[in-house]
């Protein structure tokens, strides 16, 4: 905007400084000088001072900087083209008096090196500037100067006329003020860089280049070479100009009437002009067209370069705003695009909004994912080695539990040795008449039976803190897995659960059971051992009649299992906590570690027909079996504790066929039970109290609604128990 | 001078011409500025429920699986106890099984405790949100039909629950260092008191 204002007024000026060339005929020459001196300064100074030296004019001094170019462009060109010959006059009048001044200033000596060289105006700049402004550096004057009378002449003709009708004065200094500046800097960037002098911004980063620095340099040199051709070069440019100055004050008055007439024609004549100096421009090789019309005709210059400016400028604000258009069309489109939310779109995204359940990762927000699971929030590896802790753990329970199971029979295994050991004592004692614990310890095969009897309850004695250990072993093991089971779903929701330190958790007690198990022994030196005597009054007792030698065999061993089961047995329990369960049926006896393994079987129906004996504990255990129908056919008699168990069985169908009496004992037991179905078909038809009692019992649980198999006989007495009952 | 000077004008009238034409086409174009800041407001707040609802959902999924093995727990024990005809609480705990079993029941009864206390923080928040997205919509209906409103204060009120709420996306449903664990005898006595 400012520079189509300038360059109106520097095309405008030429006039002056045709007058101000005719006044010194080396002011062309002083003006190139003068301006490549101002220039060689231009570079070391800051791009933004640079070209903004209108402070240094008197003109700035007003408070009009080049920013107010424009405003004072349009003023003058908002002026009513009334011309005032009187103002012109008057306005001529004062150029010629700041001209007198400015060929005083230029009589003065110059020092060309304080201009020549850069390096000393740097630190000089401001300096050069406050000289520029005061008009006392010669050098700076020249140049300023020059600069000066030829912007004043041409603002003060061309611009003083349409001025006249406002205030007469300031519109003067706003004139030679802008014009000035954009003159200097069209001046500056037309000699140093030949490129366009439309832009007073080009013109100034040139102006700070090295090369038009060096430009500068190279055409200073030349000029002082070829001075004197120089001189004669520019008062021949010059003569023709101040000749023509009536027709420039003409021309510039009849302008505003015949510019749409005459604009073709100026355009012609201006193009003819320009071919005829052209060559005078190419031996000048720094001058390009726009430096031609200031030395020739008003008329011309004006006709010359108002159109194409004009046209430059227009086509510049054109491409401009076309731009603009452009980019504020394609950000609207943006911002539509981005803003705008289609109706059927916003349904579509507040539609879950209404739904409490829905995906967070449909909605397109901002918004944290929740973590979905342990298994996205942690490391796959993590999990799956907690996972493979937790099977190894599982493992070696299931081990220490075998290895419990291997400790059981070998308790097993000492007892029915000392049951054989003392039969052949007992055997002995008959064949050798021995009825004294002396005789016994006289003969060897006694006394050796006796000390077998004792070492080998000693083993049993202090097997029992393996078994103990490897009880609470597996226990352990079962405790930390499911607490780190527990753990490790409760990670699912919550915070701070440490998986890691879970796996270390799991990892020490495995360890530490591990080590356990295979550290596993029997200190048989801390064992304490049975009085041989002590030994031989039991096996007499029993023989005496107390008991079988079996049962007072097993009552003897101090903290031994209640119920020792045989080799055979030993097996088929190994079997099954090994998950065979093929041979349950061939079982005889039940250990309360075999009534657990058998009561994990996931079958309907358990058939336990082998057992001749159940012990209390081991039915508890069994009576855990979740299934319909448990045969137990093979056992002879039912204690009650046992019947307590048997009868508390969540199942449906039980088989007690074995039994010949119902005894009296299980009566309230049987009327307790929830099943649906008893056979007991071994029953038989007995006169005594007990068996009447139980008949009476079981009568009584039919009446109740539960399905009785029993034998005819024994039919036939219940109907007449309950026929006599009714 | 003056004709192109006129000129220039011109060209600077039409550029405007065309400039503001374009943007309040596009202005025009646009949502309301309102209406699109209460849908993203909107949107947050949808977002932040349907979060808060997965959280929940999943909590009272495990709050059962956990409800259902501290039954079978319970139940072990008191097999346990039957089978080792204990009655006291010292005695019982002489028993691995019933000791360790106390323990799991301890950790299940903290779980769940800290799990309720959320979800009723869930479904309070739940609420509160619920409530702040329906004056939302109500306002941008209002909006849509009247092309004003003042929505400065439930914006600020929503932008401040948001604030305060919106960590709660990120957390876990619960911290396991938060729980508070009953005593091992008060289990022991709550499960003599229910068989």
């Amino acid at each position: 905007m400012p520079e189509a204002a300038g360059h109106e007024g520097a095309a405008s000026n030429s006039l002056n400084q045709d007058d101000i060339s005719k006044l010194f005929g080396d002011t062309g020459q002083n003006e190139k000088e003068g301006g490549s001196q101002n220039r060689e300064a231009e570079p070391s100074q800051d791009l933004d001072h640079g070209p903004v030296t209108p402070v240094k004019y008197p003109a700035d001094a007003e408070g009009l900087g080049g920013e107010d170019h424009m405003g004072q462009g349009e003023s003058f060109s908002g002026v009513d083209g009334s011309e005032n010959i009187e103002d012109d006059e008057v306005e001529i009048q004062e150029t010629e008096e700041l001209l007198a001044q400015l060929e005083i200033l230029e009589d003065e000596p110059v020092d060309d090196n304080s201009h020549n060289d850069a390096e000393e105006n740097v630190p000089d700049r401001d300096d050069v500037s406050t000289r520029t402004d005061s008009h006392e550096n010669p050098s700076s004057e020249k140049g300023d100067t020059t600069a000066d009378k030829k912007e004043k002449g041409n603002s003060e003709t061309v611009n003083g006329p349409e001025v006249g009708d406002q205030d007469a004065e300031e519109p003067e200094g706003v004139t030679e003020e802008d014009e000035i500046d954009d003159d200097r800097d069209h001046e500056g960037s037309v000699e140093e860089h030949g490129v366009d002098a439309e832009s007073d911004k080009a013109s100034i980063t040139e102006a700070g280049d090295p090369e038009g620095q060096e430009a500068a340099d190279h055409k200073k040199d030349r000029t002082s070479a070829e001075n004197p051709l120089q001189e004669q070069k520019d008062n021949e440019l010059s003569e023709p100009n101040s000749d023509q100055e009536p027709l420039s004050t003409k021309g510039e008055r009849e302008e505003d009437e015949n510019l749409e007439a005459d604009t073709e024609n100026h355009d012609k004549k201006a193009e003819e002009e320009e071919d005829r100096d052209v060559p005078e421009v190419v031996n000048e090789g720094r001058q390009n067209e726009d430096d031609i019309p200031l030395k020739e005709d008003d008329e011309h210059v004006e006709d010359e370069h108002r159109p194409k400016r004009g046209k430059r400028s227009l086509m510049l604000l054109i491409g401009l705003l076309s731009c603009v258009i452009v980019m504020a069309g394609m950000a609207g489109w943006v911002l539509y695009r981005k803003r705008y939310v289609p109706e059927s779109t916003k349904k579509k995204v507040l539609a879950p909004v209404q739904q409490r359940n829905v995906s967070v990762g449909e909605m397109e927000t901002g918004l944290p994912q929740p973590r979905p699971s342990h298994v996205a929030r942690g490391p796959a590896t993590l999990v799956a080695r907690l996972e493979s802790r937790l099977q190894e753990a599982a493992d070696l329970r299931d081990e220490l539990l075998i290895k419990a199971g291997e400790i059981d029979q070998l308790k097993g295994h000492f007892s029915e040795s000392i049951a054989k050991t003392e039969k052949e004592i007992l055997q002995e004692k008959k064949a050798r008449e021995i009825n004294s614990y002396l005789q016994a310890m006289n003969n060897k095969k006694v006394e050796l039976g006796l000390r077998t009897i004792q070492r080998r309850e000693a083993y049993i004695r202090q097997l029992d803190q393996p078994s103990e250990w490897l009880e609470g072993g597996s226990q352990e093991l079962l405790y930390v897995r499911r607490k780190t089971m527990i753990e490790m779903e409760a990670s699912k929701i919550a915070g701070d659960i440490d998986l890691e330190r879970l796996i270390a958790d799991l990892g020490g007690v495995i360890q530490k059971n591990r080590h356990g198990m295979n550290s596993l022994t029997v200190d048989m030196g801390k064992a304490k051992l049975h009085c041989l005597e002590t030994i031989w009054t039991r096996l007499t007792e029993a023989d005496n009649g107390k008991g079988n030698g079996e049962t007072n065999t097993k009552k003897r061993v101090p903290n031994g299992p209640p119920f020792i089961t045989g080799n055979r047995d030993n097996e088929i329990w190994q079997e099954l906590c090994g998950g065979n369960y093929a041979r349950k049926g061939e079982l005889t006896e039940l250990s309360v570690p075999a009534a657990k393994c058998l009561s994990r079987i996931e079958v309907s129906d358990l058939f336990l027909n082998g057992l001749i004996r159940l012990s209390p504990e081991a039915a508890k255990h069994l009576m855990k079996w979740k299934g319909d129908w448990l045969c137990l056919n093979g056992l002879k008699q039912v204690l009650p504790e046992t019947g307590k168990s048997l009868f508390q069985w969540p199942g449906k169908v039980i088989s007690l066929n074995g039994l010949s009496r119902f005894p009296p004992e299980l009566a309230p037991l049987l009327l307790k039970w929830q099943g649906t179905q008893l056979e007991l078909m071994g029953l038989e038809p007995l006169d005594d109290i007990g068996q009447l009692a139980g008949i009476k019992a079981l009568a009584q649980w039919e009446e109740s609604g539960g399905k009785l198999y029993v034998p005819g006989n024994i039919r036939k007495q219940i109907e007449d128990i309950m026929g006599r009952s009714g | 001078m003056k004709q192109v000077m006129g000129s220039t004008r011109r060209v600077y009238l039409w550029a405007l011409c065309c400039l503001f034409t374009i943007l309040s086409s596009d202005l025009a174009l646009a949502v309301h500025p309102t209406i699109f800041t209460l849908q993203q407001k909107m949107e947050q707040i949808a977002s932040l429920r349907a979060s808060i609802a997965e959280k929940a959902e999943q909590g009272r999924s495990i709050r059962q699986q956990f409800k259902e093995q501290m039954e079978a727990i319970a139940q072990e024990i008191k097999d346990e106890q039957e089978w080792m005809e204990t009655k006291s609480y010292e005695e019982a705990i002489q028993c691995p099984r019933i000791d360790y079993d106390l323990r799991l029941l301890q950790r299940y009864d903290g779980y769940l405790s800290e799990i309720d206390r959320r979800l009723n923080y869930y479904q309070t928040l739940d609420v509160q949100l619920a409530y702040l997205f329906q004056r939302a919509e109500d306002d941008m209906k209002i909006i849509e039909t009247l092309n004003d409103m003042d929505i400065a204060a439930l914006m600020i009120r929503i932008d401040r629950v948001l604030n305060e709420y919106l960590p709660e996306a990120e957390k876990p449903l619960i911290r396991a260092k938060h729980l508070r664990l009953p005593q091992h005898e008060d289990v022991w006595n709550e499960i003599v008191k229910r068989y």
